[in-house]
């Protein structure tokens, strides 16, 4: 393997004295290498690039060319076939593959797959993350890596539960600000242990609590690289796959139906029958209609049959709401679990796995074909 | 519409600054007697300001506040809102009241860099976390002997009544709420703020010190949290807790009771799934290959009483609502019988997720979750006066002995006379005062209390 890669001959471009520092630096961190393939997110990998001393010259030498490769099949992968690569290998070309497949996102500047694959590199680290809290026998480095990624990274107090090794505890604030975005009812904190502050997690839970974060820290790695030029390698074998990326990229989703979602309908009918509706059923109408296009005028005239009618500060209001009325600020259609809250969702079962009023008959182009 | 304690951040729609009308709020009295009821209730408020001015709150960070006011206007007309303001200390605010004698006086819950620039501009730091708790929620049988519906067109009062949505006298639809809170009332609003604290010191930690319970100075309560590991939890964070408090959601897997799928009736243990462990929540409906077959399939699963698997819940500690639940249930855990006997008669896994909202329902807390959700909103400053009673936000230090229609009732007690629009019954300081008469002579406080809920008008 080492002689397919190319590795016994690249040592050379590796000094002794990197070595030696690099050692340093993870006894003293009692971070493993394996730890750095698997998460090349961290401030050590960097850190280690930094001591490499890699120059753009370097990546087009003949020993890189398998790094290059293996970058382009893992966007490959994820773009073409929507799945994240999982396989493992040492964390020199761990560390560099992930280096290399972000130059590549970079550079075809599409924001649609630098989400994408931060997304992916993300979803990595998450099965490497959770197998390593769930199987680690080493209570030190468990704690290590909780440090090393929850605190350090994402300022998450996590715990482990000293009644149940496999669980863990996180602050209930913490839990909150990132498990409320998650639309599934068992992350519903109802249906959480909470305790003294904590709730209970198992090691899967614990680290999908993170995904998104750990998603947005690669794709701001990639928002602050500065790519002035690219190694002429990694130019080439992107031009050779990058229009197997381009057919992908439509919208992601159809409209199926032109029919009005239940609340916006429920709406439009108490509305049609002279009744005093809410502010919120007011402001959901509103916004709604100018979601998909209404102009301003037919809006106003909806609100026609309300008892209060005054078209003047209707219009003020639709005008304030659509961003052309003072800060300029857009108002967006209020989520589905919002109006759950206010009475004002009629859901029905068309209405299954949309989170907001405007998905409404939209369909995943996936799922269609 | 029901005219709510707080001015809701979406109101700066309405309330932009201090030359705008605010929506609703109004007290329609007619014009001959405007200037008169301008002039008691600023005798009156402005005496309380003298005397108590010692009573108003400095909220902490005052600098990064943002407060606001409403006053009657010099010819008695409608309350005119002022928003976006800052003040420096307990001083200044005082100052101000004494000057401009606002009928009520507003403090952000939020923290802001910019307090005075416009919403969008301010640069939110974080919010206190604040629960409302309001009598008027909690449909206690007494509602419908003290409430009072006020028409806003024509000022017509009339007792309460479901589902009447129109005026008698003039079709409005805009009826406003009254009502006169009533012992029981308040003690069933102690009860729930009793939950609260248990719940937030119990299940989320927070220490009883970082707790201030206020009698919000009309028929509630508020409970400000000050832990700052809260504080910069956003709106949906924060729905999230009204959630668990109000005890909505509940999913019976919670407690181990499961439905049965294709998925855990043929292939047990063989989900794909990394993040469910096996779980057969991770494919609810089981046939997740074709939906039109999952959905016959599970049709014809609702009306089965046997639907379910019990199995053990996830292997997080039995806390929070699992304890509850089995509390409820009157069983220790999910192990045994007992709890499968209690879901096949309750009628199956639907059936008994019906029965969980019932008792999330009985166990949570009767709060009111939009204004807990609002992370800009104000709320009436601590010590001051609310215009829909004339009685003062206070906070309560002993929630057992505070009696809010006795401690809160701090204005003067020169003779008034009104003319009410309906016999009335109230208690304030002690007195009841059982009013059958047209126009009556009332002490200023009770005089004021009827004028600010539009059931009287001044002679």
């Amino acid at each position: 393997m080492d002689d397919h890669l190319g590795y016994k001959s690249s040592t050379h471009f590796l000094l002794w004295e990197v070595y030696y520092l690099l050692f340093n630096l993870l006894f003293h961190l009692r971070l493993g290498t394996g730890d750095l393939a698997k998460y090349p997110f961290l401030n050590e990998a960097s850190e280690y690039i930094r001591l490499i001393n890699l120059n753009y010259e370097e990546f087009d030498r003949p020993e890189m060319k398998y790094i290059i490769e293996r970058s382009a099949q893992r966007l490959e992968k994820e773009i073409t076939q929507g799945k994240p690569n999982e396989t493992l290998e040492r964390y020199e070309i761990e560390v560099l593959t992930f280096l290399v497949s972000l130059m590549m996102v970079k550079c075809i500047g599409t924001d649609s797959i630098s989400k994408k694959h931060s997304l992916f590199e993300a979803l990595r680290a998450e099965k490497f993350l959770t197998e390593d809290l769930k199987r680690e026998r080493n209570e030190g480095r468990r704690q290590l890596l909780i440090s090393k990624i929850f605190v350090d990274l994402f300022k998450i107090r996590v715990e482990i539960n000293i009644d149940d090794y496999r669980s863990f505890k996180v602050k209930v604030s913490d839990y909150l600000s990132r498990a409320s975005k998650f639309h599934e009812q068992e992350w519903k904190l109802i249906n959480r242990s909470v305790h003294n502050g904590f709730v209970y997690l198992c090691a899967d839970e614990t680290v999908r609590l993170i995904r998104n974060e750990l998603s947005s820290l690669i794709y701001n790695r990639l928002q602050a690289m500065d790519l002035s030029a690219m190694p002429k390698s990694v130019k080439l074998k992107l031009i050779a796959v990058a229009p197997k990326f381009a057919q992908n990229y439509g919208s992601p989703y159809i409209q199926t139906t032109s029919r009005y979602p239940p609340c916006i309908k429920h709406a439009i009918n108490e509305m049609s029958k002279g009744e005093n509706l809410p502010h919120s059923a007011r402001l959901l109408l509103a916004t709604y209609m100018l979601s998909i296009g209404k102009n301003v005028n037919d809006i106003v005239e909806m609100f026609h049959s309300a008892p209060d009618f005054n078209e003047g500060v209707t219009r003020y209001q639709i005008e304030h709401l659509a961003g052309k009325k003072g800060s300029g600020t857009k108002y967006f259609v209020p989520s589905c679990e919002k109006l759950t809250n206010e009475g004002l969702c009629f859901a029905t079962r068309e209405c299954d796995g949309i989170v907001n009023p405007v998905q409404f008959g939209r369909r995943s182009r996936n799922k269609i074909d | 519409m029901i005219d709510s304690d707080h001015l809701k951040e979406a109101s700066h729609q309405q309330v932009i600054d201090g030359n705008t009308k605010i929506a609703g709020g109004s007290r329609t009295v007619n014009d001959a007697s405007k200037s008169q009821t301008y002039q008691i209730f600023r005798q009156a408020f402005r005496e309380y300001y003298f005397k108590y001015g010692k009573n108003i709150e400095s909220p902490t960070e005052i600098e990064r506040r943002e407060f606001g006011f409403r006053y009657l206007g010099p010819k008695g007309e409608p309350a005119r809102m002022v928003r976006h303001l800052a003040f420096g200390s307990v001083g200044e605010i005082l100052a101000m009241a004494l000057r401009e004698v606002p009928s009520d006086l507003y403090c952000s819950n939020g923290y802001y860099r910019f307090p005075t620039y416009s919403m969008q501009e301010k640069d939110w730091l974080g919010a206190d976390l604040i629960f409302d708790i309001d009598t008027k929620d909690l449909n206690l049988p007494c509602k419908t002997d003290h409430s009072y519906l006020v028409c806003e067109s024509c000022s017509q009062v009339i007792k309460y009544k479901k589902g009447l949505e129109r005026c008698q006298s003039c079709n409005s639809p805009t009826l406003a709420l009254e009502s006169i809170p009533c012992e029981m009332c308040l003690d069933g609003a102690k009860k729930e703020v009793r939950k609260l604290l248990l719940m937030l010191t119990e299940d989320f930690g927070i220490a009883e010190n970082d707790i201030q319970i206020y009698f919000s100075g009309n028929d509630g309560f508020h409970l400000y949290v000050t832990d700052p590991n809260f504080q910069h939890l956003d709106s949906q964070a924060r729905s999230e807790m009204t959630g668990y408090i109000l005890g909505k959601g509940l999913l019976p897997e919670t407690i181990g009771v499961y439905r049965k799928t294709r998925t855990n009736e043929c292939q047990k243990g063989t989900n794909n799934n990394h993040n469910t462990d096996g779980d057969p929540r991770s494919n609810i409906a089981g046939y997740a290959d074709d939906p039109h077959i999952a959905y016959s399939k599970y049709k014809e699963r609702r009306g089965n009483q046997n639907n379910f698997l019990v199995k053990s819940p996830r292997s997080d500690p039995d806390y929070g609502w699992r304890k509850r639940l089995y509390q409820q249930l009157g069983i220790k855990d999910s192990f045994g019988p007992k709890l499968k006997n209690i879901v096949q008669q309750k009628g199956g896994y639907h059936s008994f997720k019906i029965e969980l909202d019932k008792i999330g329902k009985e166990l949570g807390v009767n709060i009111d979750p939009q204004v807990t959700m609002d992370v800009h909103r104000v709320f009436r400053l601590p010590g001051t006066l609310n215009s829909k009673s004339g009685l003062t936000k206070m906070k309560c230090s002993d929630l057992d002995t505070f009696n809010p229609l006795d401690d809160a009732c701090l204005l003067g007690e020169a003779e008034t006379k009104v003319k009410i629009k309906i016999p009335v019954k109230l208690t304030l300081k002690g007195q009841t005062f059982k009013i059958d008469e047209t126009v009556t002579s009332l002490p200023a406080y009770a005089a004021i209390y009827l004028l600010c809920k539009n059931l009287a008008i001044m002679i």
